[in-house]
């Protein structure tokens, strides 16, 4: 019991960093990385990302408002490092780790990329009153970073050169010749697309490949404020979640649609973290909730008061809610196939030639899910599949 | 111009054929071949029982019987009938006498022998006397152990309320738990660092502003002057048509702590939005059955100048202690006892009661209190992370939109 492998982890406004344990088999198990002391509102954990480190196993950069970085190790349950990255006024938005490469971006707009070892700094000014950053791993092996912001539009940058490779275009005027406000609040990566969610209640798919720097897909979500949204299970489709505490799954096929409503919520919903593999969509919220909701049923599946307001949530992107069954005396070699599991994941990435991902969960995606193997060690993850086609089922 | 009614089958007439039809037409039919044949048997011996006290023949008694039966069968099945019409062959002699009654009550309330939920009753007459021949049957029962227990010295039971059923919210977390222990550390971490820590480490003295909607009726005016002199240290101004944002803005740079914004409708005071400084949070509650001191038969020069005693009762989840801080620090932290005069907000049920009063403690009497007023109920409608903004900001708690959810069971509450 002592060793149960964590799959869930959670940033909050008082600048604590959870780690939690979510399985239908048991209670919801919660730590407090480093506990409770030090903690406080005045320096909230702004966001939390995947990444990698040099030996390819997974690793979580955990940014706070200060901009100062922690970066934590899941098989460890500890943190590894701690650093002051300092990038000019304001507080940090965004974190992202791509191998030894680290990229913080902050409110006023700068964006600075650090290399290990290397004092070369690279600076992006990516404009002012900036909301968030994200990292991608496109198939090719080329690395995009994606800014937005209050009348900031969406900007793509590739990394390896600090360029800008695309700037979206606001969406035409509306009915009454207004121009439409621009204020990108989060952004997801789709394979080669980019869907952000803004304040004024918009999901819009951009395809940089397409030559078209308008919104592909344009979908309103009436009278909501959005403010997060990822990925999940189902292909084409995003989960979204709105400051009036809102969670809706958008399906971004054709002109777009706004779909099933999950319930559960009284307060903003800030962030979003959806399983790639299983339909599990986990989320939290200021009213100091975490949730885990079923992305087709949409049943409310877990909810655990954690005392503090929550600001980011992050998922493995083979996040599975229902534990297949082991036997008593497997317990031990379970952990360490978790263990075994991510290292594999790393690997696998590995062998692909392409340097390895910032988001393990991309490349995870890729590979469909059918043709994995399943060697025999590799008990949870073939349980996992067999799950997998009953939902869909 | 008359329209043809068909001959539309007598119940009553049916009845009487029915009743002169010989009892081997009843037990020919189906239904009754299906029957228990203890039953049959304890039929056959009603039928040839000695004739009772009253004066009706056994056999009509009989056919009369049947014929219910096989009305109800129609009506509700056999199945379902068994346990209607069902007789004990064990007491014969009880059913004779209640067959004696069967005539003029057609259906026996009075059988308590029926099995089955009563709800399941179809007949709606039926169902409602035996149901309340439960009721009055519990009631009794209750009503015996209750004097039994006074009998024998025990203490009188804790009557049922809806807050003492109340639902558990998670919010609240057992003290006495040691597993709790780092869980309460970090509420009270979460706490000492919120918006309002700097309010109770007494770093600054709170400053309000105090405005309403515009054009506010005399009532609303009133209150407004009556908050007022209240709350120390706060100003009233009219809005003068100036937005909320615009307010907040100017407020911020006057260096003021909190604005309280008075809405009206119907010329009554209906809403309380407060605001705090600089950077939130925002509440709105919903304002009901406020007094001001006139309607209460009171004059505001009662109201001193000193600074008053505040007391926040029977806020428990994280919700609630959120709410009372917010409250809490609209008043002075140093309170001047000298002045006698204390303020409540009281939340029972989610309702929030604000009563002002003056006490006065005497060496040989009960304390005295005295109302001051205004008075008046507050609802939490929203609380809200940073200053007003309706459209684009994050609620910490909102019910607009989800009431069903909220309020899914009487007996849970927020605050």
């Amino acid at each position: 019991m002592k060793n149960r492998p964590f799959n869930a982890f959670v940033g909050t406004a008082s600048g604590l960093f959870k780690a939690i344990n979510v399985t239908d088999k048991e209670e919801t198990l919660v730590v407090n990385v480093e506990g409770v002391k030090g903690g406080t509102n005045r320096n909230p954990v702004t966001s939390v990302s995947w990444g990698s480190g040099d030996d390819n196993i997974p690793q979580i950069v955990v940014g706070y408002a200060n901009q100062s970085i922690k970066i934590f190790s899941p098989p460890s349950a500890k943190f590894i490092k701690t650093e002051e990255k300092k990038c000019g006024d304001g507080s940090l938005v965004s974190v992202a780790k791509h191998q030894g490469t680290l990229i913080t971006a902050v409110d006023s707009g700068v964006v600075k990329i650090w290399k290990d070892g290397v004092n070369s700094e690279t600076k992006i000014a990516a404009g002012t009153n900036l909301e968030r950053m994200k990292c991608n791993v496109a198939p090719g092996g080329v690395v995009t970073l994606a800014t937005g912001g209050k009348e900031n539009d969406l900007k793509l940058w590739d990394l390896a050169t600090a360029k800008q490779i695309f700037t979206a275009k606001n969406v035409r005027h509306d009915e009454l010749e207004l121009r439409v406000p621009v204020w990108v609040t989060d952004i997801a990566f789709l394979q080669e697309k980019v869907a952000v969610t803004t304040k004024h209640g918009h999901v819009r798919l951009y395809d940089p490949l397409c030559g078209m720097r308008r919104p592909v897909v344009n979908v309103q979500v009436p009278e909501q404020a959005l403010c997060s949204i990822s990925p999940c299970f189902k292909e084409n489709h995003v989960v979204v979640g709105s400051g009036a505490g809102q969670m809706n799954l958008i399906d971004l096929r054709s002109k777009g649609i706004a779909m099933n409503k999950y319930k559960g919520f009284v307060g903003c919903v800030k962030s979003i973290s959806a399983s790639l593999d299983f339909p599990y969509i986990a989320s939290v919220s200021t009213d100091r909730n975490f949730r885990l909701h079923h992305l087709e049923t949409k049943e409310l599946l877990i909810k655990e008061y954690l005392q503090s307001k929550l600001t980011s949530v992050l998922v493995p992107a083979n996040f599975n809610y229902q534990q297949p069954e082991f036997d008593n005396d497997d317990e031990d070699v379970e952990i360490i196939t978790g263990t075994e599991d991510l290292k594999k994941e790393a690997s696998e990435v590995k062998k692909e030639v392409t340097p390895a991902p910032v988001e393990v969960a991309k490349k995870e995606k890729e590979e469909p899910p059918a043709s994995t193997p399943a060697p025999p060690e590799k008990r949870s993850r073939s349980g996992g599949a067999s799950a997998k086609k009953k939902h869909k089922a | 111009m008359s329209v043809e009614i068909p001959d539309l089958p007598d119940t009553r007439r049916q009845t009487t054929q029915l009743n002169q039809v010989e009892p081997a037409f009843a037990l020919e039919s189906p239904d009754e071949a299906l029957e228990d044949p203890l039953e049959t048997a304890a039929r056959t011996e009603v039928v040839n029982a000695p004739p009772s006290t009253s004066e009706v023949d056994p056999e009509m008694e009989e056919n009369h019987l049947i014929h219910e039966e096989e009305r109800l069968v129609r009506r509700i099945g056999p199945e379902r009938t068994a346990s209607l019409t069902h007789y004990d062959p064990v007491r014969p002699e009880e059913a004779r006498a209640e067959v004696s009654t069967m005539v003029k009550v057609k259906k026996d309330p009075e059988d308590t022998r029926r099995t089955g939920n009563i709800n399941d009753i179809k007949n709606k007459t039926v169902r409602h006397k035996l149901l309340e021949k439960e009721r009055l049957r519990k009631k009794k029962e209750k009503r015996e152990i209750r004097k039994k227990r006074r009998e024998e010295g025990g203490k009188p039971g804790v009557p049922h309320t809806i807050e003492s059923l109340r639902e558990a919210d998670d919010t609240v977390i057992d003290v006495q738990d040691p597993k709790n222990e780092e869980r309460l550390e970090e509420i009270q971490m979460d706490l000492q660092t919120d918006e309002f820590s700097s309010y109770f480490n007494m770093e600054y003295e709170p400053k309000v502003l105090i405005t309403f909607c515009d054009n506010p009726t005399t009532k609303t005016r009133v209150f407004g002057v009556e908050l007022c002199r209240i709350i120390p240290n706060s100003m009233f101004r009219y809005r003068g048509r100036s937005s909320i944002k615009k307010i907040v803005k100017r407020a911020v740079e006057k260096k003021f702590t909190d604005v309280l914004i008075i809405n009206e409708d119907q010329k009554k005071p209906n809403g309380m939005l407060v605001i705090h400084l600089p950077k939130g949070p925002t509440a709105y509650f919903r304002m009901s059955n406020c007094k001001i001191t006139t309607d209460l038969n009171k004059s505001h020069k009662e109201i001193n100048k000193h600074r008053p005693e505040v007391l926040l009762n029977n806020f428990t989840t994280r919700l609630g202690s959120s709410v009372a801080r917010m409250l809490a620090s609209l008043f002075h932290y140093d309170p001047e006892f000298k002045g006698r005069r204390v303020v409540t907000f009281h939340n029972q049920r989610d309702y929030i009661f604000f009563r002002h009063h003056r006490y006065e403690f005497s060496p040989n009497a009960k304390p005295k209190l005295k109302e001051l007023g205004p008075r008046f109920t507050l609802r939490l409608e929203y609380i809200q992370e940073g200053t007003f903004d309706t459209k684009l900001g994050e609620y910490e708690w909102i019910k607009s939109g989800r009431r069903r959810q909220v309020e899914s069971s009487r007996r849970k509450f927020n605050l």
